[in-house]
């Protein structure tokens, strides 16, 4: 089982942009108004934020990461280590890290690594980053969790338009021996890799671009989420030797607030403990959770000891959740780009 | 573990707002929205997750009572 603990790393700070075109989804076309009510009361999701076609997740992420390093006063050389979670890259080849590295103006002796994931993206991404960091070799690090993943969305696909959205995140990691440890479970159901899949222009399908579209089938994803999700919490959460009521905040994945609630009422957890950002920013694939973090905690975090909860599951299929505490960070305004 | 009939219908009908113009005694009439809404409820009012092909045998909500029964017993 990949459950584990990290020690002596710490997130010193989080920042995040979205794109400034914002689209609702009472204004959809091809459904009824009573769809549209239904579609609204059960996802949560009334306004989505839509990158326009010269930003990419890189960007997004970008403008976050250099208002975070301005507002943490780190120096650029000092970062030795960027990690780049995506299902957008700018390119096919080569990764975009490599691009932010240089785009950041971060030293050659900079690792950099990317990685595809999605929904489950930020808690992969968390743990890939604060292993390598955890023997002090490399003090300071910068993980970059972001999608445009709308432009992977077929226009006029009302099962998937209403749902997604676009957003890049910073979160900076530094090296600390006094840290608490995370506490990860990651967990991985390939069987189920074309629950939601972008079939063609990838190797194996190659085609022209304009054919590279994503296919969800929702009610396989909602079934997987409502069976996987909760047993994935509970274990994380024995095995850091927590109770549920030690958890000041459960960051879920922003899926749908249907199947949010179902966990959170199952879970028997507080509604006050369980933030959203449904409503303003949809789904936005990996970020949501650092997004939901700056949004919703963004003034507490920089006050408060938090103990936190994030959960992430989706595509692949993969999920993995993450028993976190946080103290004295920094955490700018969201950026709008 | 056996599932009064009544008491089901009562829980999937109490899901939607009575203005929601649908057949509640036909399941294939619900849209995808609210085939997920009953199976969210299902599951958290009886702890059993219902597939999606499951949902698409019943018709109507005594042949979804009867699949529920089933997983449960």
């Amino acid at each position: 089982m990949a459950l584990f603990k990290v020690a002596n790393t710490k997130i010193a700070g989080v920042s995040g942009a979205i794109p400034k075109n914002k689209v609702s989804n009472k204004d959809l076309v091809g459904l009824s108004q009573q769809q549209i009510d239904l579609l609204i009361k059960t996802t949560g999701i009334e306004n989505r934020r839509i990158a326009d076609e010269n930003i990419c997740a890189s960007d997004l992420c970008f403008v976050a990461a250099e208002k975070l390093l301005e507002e943490l006063k780190w120096d650029q050389n000092e970062i030795e280590m960027l990690v780049f979670v995506t299902q957008t890259p700018d390119y096919p080849m080569p990764g975009t890290s490599m691009i932010l590295q240089d785009r950041l103006n971060l030293p050659k002796s900079c690792m950099t690594l990317d990685i595809n994931q999605g929904c489950a993206g930020y808690v992969y991404g968390l743990s890939v980053i604060s292993n390598m960091m955890s023997s002090g070799a490399i003090k300071k690090g910068l993980l970059l969790v972001g999608d445009t993943i709308t432009k992977l969305i077929e226009k006029g696909d009302n099962s998937i338009v209403p749902i997604f959205s676009d957003a890049g995140t910073a979160t900076a990691i530094k090296y600390d021996s006094s840290a608490k440890d995370m506490v990860f479970n990651l967990q991985t159901d390939g069987s189920g890799y074309k629950s939601i899949i972008v079939p063609e222009g990838g190797a194996r399908n190659q085609t022209d671009s304009s054919t590279k579209k994503m296919r969800m089938q929702g009610h396989d994803v909602f079934a997987f989420a409502l069976k996987e999700v909760i047993p994935n919490i509970e274990s994380v959460l024995k095995y850091a030797g927590k109770e549920k009521n030690q958890i000041d905040y459960y960051i879920l994945h922003q899926a749908n607030k249907l199947l949010n609630e179902s966990i959170r009422r199952k879970m028997g957890i507080d509604s006050s403990k369980v933030p959203y950002t449904l409503g303003k920013y949809g789904n936005t694939s990996c970020a949501t959770i650092p997004l939901t973090l700056v949004s919703e905690l963004g003034v507490e975090v920089k006050s408060r000891n938090l103990e936190l909860l994030f959960s992430g599951f989706g595509v692949g299929l993969s999920w993995g959740a993450v028993c976190v505490n946080i103290s004295d960070i920094v955490c700018p305004k969201l950026i709008e780009l | 573990m056996k599932i009064d009939f009544s008491e089901f219908e009562n829980m999937i009908k109490d899901l939607f707002d009575p203005e929601f113009s649908f057949d509640s005694s036909v399941v294939e009439s619900w849209s995808s929205m609210q085939s997920l809404i009953v199976v969210s409820a299902i599951d958290e009012h009886y702890d059993v997750l219902i597939s999606h092909q499951e949902l698409k045998k019943a018709k109507t909500i005594h042949q979804l009572h009867n699949i529920l029964t089933n997983k449960l017993s």
